[in-house]
């Protein structure tokens, strides 16, 4: 009794000494992964964070391809955070940037799966989803091994069904809600993923359940799996902890190393970081042209309220160079074009019908006439 | 039963005798860390932490001395008292490996050369309380939150204060949250969560309770430990928004309290108290164990001790969340709350916090007291002999109320000056300015 007493004490004592001399660096339990000059497998990491169709767009992602492929990477790392809501919370209390939300824009998500499942299909793929809900989480469904952060979501979008939720007629209903909605079976086998699973997170009025078989699942659109997801009223919105568990998500991570880790990757090297750099540049590029093509509109406006009298046309003129400065940033920006036409509900073609008008009156002022009447809907 | 004390003696004795051993030897071990430090010129010098040395320094051509304890080494830098030295700037080291003191000798540390002033034997603004790694902190950080939530009471400076903690000091510091508010902005509380959240894994964080309503009472629920001082209070966390009969949704309601169980359910205090803070017909009730004075939470007023009945939001009182569990002790003043905390001593590391909080309070006071005029004068509020000075003078209104808008920062936004109004303030004046050169 007293020898294993002696002997229980101790190594109870040895055990704790040992844990007290643990240093912090071995507190992460993936600390062990390292990034190196030029060992290990080579990484590009593509972040997709931000809005959707403005700091995420296929026309910065696209002219990139070539460069991706140049830079042979073993694998492709995209780093997704894309989310409407800051968390529960802030949904629950309405607290959120409704400019900053993504929105539901099918032909630019479909680009971007384009140009990562067929053009850069050769190259492996991963995505961590730090947070997502609508067109991005729908993005992020196409490709097959998803990680996700520990306080991460997959939410729905409503995005899709806004486009035929207001038609009464039957059958064209059914038209354009199929019509909408066909895009997701092609996102879904990107992802190899069932069509259903992709459908319930864009289609309000379907079920789903689904099924274990083995580690997999198998989804349904009906209440009869093992497991019901959306029952019908609701659409999914699933922890990362949640999609884990039915098969979703390959598993829960806090840090890329975490990813790494869980891909069997000890060591590794980062490659096109210039195209890394290029894409977090854009993100901070277009919000400044934004800015200045906000104030652009803004300026257009006063100008346009100064043109009166002997000063008229001196401010057509100021106002006529402010449209054409707008205009010139939004064809060549597409971020620019959507954040303008959403804040100031102002489109391309509006703003050369606006110019046309003005240098008509302009014109008339020239020769003597009135200025006639301003264009309509402008900035006056 | 005294003989069975008498017969475990023996083999206790022999356990403790043991446990003795094996404690002064893991502490001996702990305390002889052996450093290995290779100088620019290739040799290698060897000590302990702990010791006291005398290092040559070179850096951009200027040399200096510096004597003290040695308290950190790195690969790439050392630490002497509270010098932060780089091993490839080093020219010498020189000290004899001496018996490391404890910790409290590790206080008094270096002077170098250049240094001539004394050192306080007080809280303020004294490095000598660094923290060595592995070393539990004797000080603390104390950061004010008094007034509204959102405009006095911000994350601005808590970010402020963990930045210079980080930076300064480093992991496993203590910080005090003197808390004395009648809530405000449930945004900024959310902020301030995030900001707490993220830095609690490296710091303890203490709420010490004064007055804590609302929004303020939410922040002490934030914390790893809260105290009260005898006359504190906390709680009533209803929400509203403007008028007072304006309170939010129940839907919005029992989201605040699901949001409040799950900021309580990281502290050791029980999620359960958060509904009766928040709705008037939830309840909150224990129990005490008599014999093992375990306490049992109910969310109805059936249990022994009623905190919170029908009618009522519960704000508790100092000695009710004592007794109740609510709270970690009550403290008066910093020799007690140190006390609490196991320091020996209330030592205030430096005053950063005071500082900043001090520093933010007169600048939005002040805005509070020109804020309003200055509106008034871009409005039109202005003498002037002519036209065109009147107008001039309403100009210089907006610049400044434009120059208070880059003073106030973030919290702009809550006083009336955000990017939008600044940016339609600019137009205005620009208006102004068009209006003044047709006159």
């Amino acid at each position: 009794m007293m020898n294993r007493l002696f002997t229980l004490t101790l190594v109870l004592l040895t055990a704790s000494s040992a844990f007290a001399f643990q240093d912090d660096s071995k507190v992460l339990w993936s600390d062990s992964v390292v990034q190196t000059e030029s060992d290990g497998p080579s990484i590009l990491i593509i972040p997709m964070q931000g809005q959707m169709h403005t700091d995420i767009h296929n026309s910065v992602l696209a002219p990139l391809a070539d460069r991706i492929k140049e830079a042979k990477p073993d694998y492709i790392l995209i780093e997704m955070l894309s989310r409407d809501w800051r968390n529960e919370f802030h949904k629950l209390m309405g607290w959120g940037d409704r400019e900053e939300f993504s929105g539901y824009d099918k032909g630019d998500i479909m680009e971007i799966a384009k140009l990562f499942h067929v053009e850069l299909k050769d190259i492996e793929q991963v995505i961590w989803v730090q947070d997502a809900s609508g067109a991005s989480s729908i993005l992020a469904l196409s490709w097959p091994t998803i990680y996700m952060s520990n306080d991460g979501y997959l939410h729905a979008t409503m995005g899709v069904s806004r486009q035929f939720d207001y038609i009464n007629a039957a059958d064209t209903y059914g038209k354009i809600r199929e019509a909408a909605l066909a895009h997701t079976k092609a996102l879904a086998l990107y992802g190899n993923r069932s069509p259903e699973l992709l459908r319930a997170f864009a289609d309000p009025e379907v079920s789903l359940s689904g099924t274990w078989k083995g580690k997999k699942v198998e989804w349904e659109e009906s209440l009869l799996g093992d497991f019901v997801i959306d029952a019908g009223e609701g659409m999914p919105h699933l922890t990362a902890t949640t999609s884990t568990e039915v098969g979703i998500s390959v598993g829960n991570v806090q840090t890329r190393n975490d990813v790494l880790l869980a891909m069997g990757i000890r060591e590794y090297h980062l490659v096109g970081e210039d195209i890394t750099s290029e894409i977090t540049a854009h993100s901070e590029k277009w919000r400044k042209d934004f800015v200045k093509a906000a104030d652009a509109w803004l300026d257009a406006e006063q100008y346009g309220r100064w043109a009166a009298g002997g000063d008229a046309a001196r401010y057509m003129r100021k106002q006529i160079g402010e449209l054409q400065r707008l205009l010139k940033m939004m064809e060549k920006s597409p971020a620019v074009a959507m954040r303008m036409g959403r804040k100031y509900r102002i489109r391309a073609n509006q703003l050369e019908k606006m110019i046309e008008q003005l240098e008509e009156m302009l014109d008339n002022l020239r020769k003597g006439g009135g200025g006639g009447g301003r264009p309509g809907g402008g900035p006056m | 039963m005294q003989s069975t004390t008498m017969k475990m003696s023996t083999p206790m004795k022999y356990i403790k005798t043991v446990l003795i051993f094996c404690t002064i030897f893991c502490a001996s071990v702990a305390f002889a860390a052996d450093i290995e430090i290779r100088l620019q010129d290739g040799s290698i010098w060897n000590g302990v932490t702990g010791q006291v040395i005398t290092i040559q320094y070179e850096e951009n051509g200027k040399k200096s001395t510096f004597t003290g304890e040695l308290t950190r080494a790195t690969k790439t830098y050392i630490m002497v008292g509270d010098e932060f030295l780089f091993i490839d700037k080093i020219t010498s080291i020189e000290g004899e490996q001496t018996e490391p003191k404890d910790d409290t000798d590790s206080e008094d540390i270096s002077s170098g050369t250049e240094e001539t002033g004394d050192s306080t034997d007080t809280a303020v603004d004294d490095k000598k309380s660094l923290a060595v790694e592995g070393d539990l902190p004797k000080g603390v950080f104390v950061l004010p939150l008094h007034q509204m939530v959102g405009t006095y009471f911000r994350p601005t400076e808590i970010r402020d204060l963990i930045a210079h903690i980080d930076e300064k000091y480093g992991p496993g510091q203590i910080i005090v949250f003197e808390i004395h508010s009648g809530g405000g902005s449930v945004l900024k509380w959310s902020e301030i969560r995030d900001v707490v959240f993220e830095a609690r894994e490296r710091h303890r964080f203490i709420a010490w309770i004064d007055h804590a309503i609302s929004g303020a009472a939410a922040t002490g629920f934030l914390c790893d430990e809260v105290y009260y001082r005898s006359a504190g209070e906390l709680g009533s966390i209803t929400m509203y928004s403007g008028h007072i009969d304006n309170v939010s949704p129940d839907w919005q309601l029992f989201g605040w309290i699901k949001e409040l169980e799950s900021v309580l359910a990281r502290t050791s205090h029980t999620p359960l108290v958060a509904g009766c803070m928040v709705k008037v017909d939830l309840n909150f009730s224990y129990d005490v164990d008599p014999e093992t004075g375990e306490l049992t939470y109910y969310a109805h007023e059936f249990g022994d001790v009623v905190l919170s009945k029908s009618g009522r939001n519960l704000t508790l009182g100092s000695q009710e969340a004592l007794d109740s569990g609510l709270c970690d002790g009550i403290a008066d003043t910093g020799e007690e709350l140190a006390a609490h905390l196991d320091l020996e001593e209330w030592i205030e590391i430096d005053s950063y916090g005071r500082d900043i909080a001090e520093q933010w309070w007169a600048t939005l006071g002040e805005f509070e007291q020109v804020g309003n005029e200055l509106r008034a004068e871009l409005g039109g509020n202005v003498s002037g002999d002519s036209p065109r000075e009147r107008i001039g003078n309403q100009i210089k209104a907006g610049e400044e109320l434009i120059r208070w808008s880059k003073k106030l920062g973030e919290t702009g936004m809550m006083m009336g000056l955000s990017e939008e109004n600044v940016s339609a303030l600019k137009r205005m004046i620009e208006d102004l300015k068009h209006q003044r050169s047709n006159l």
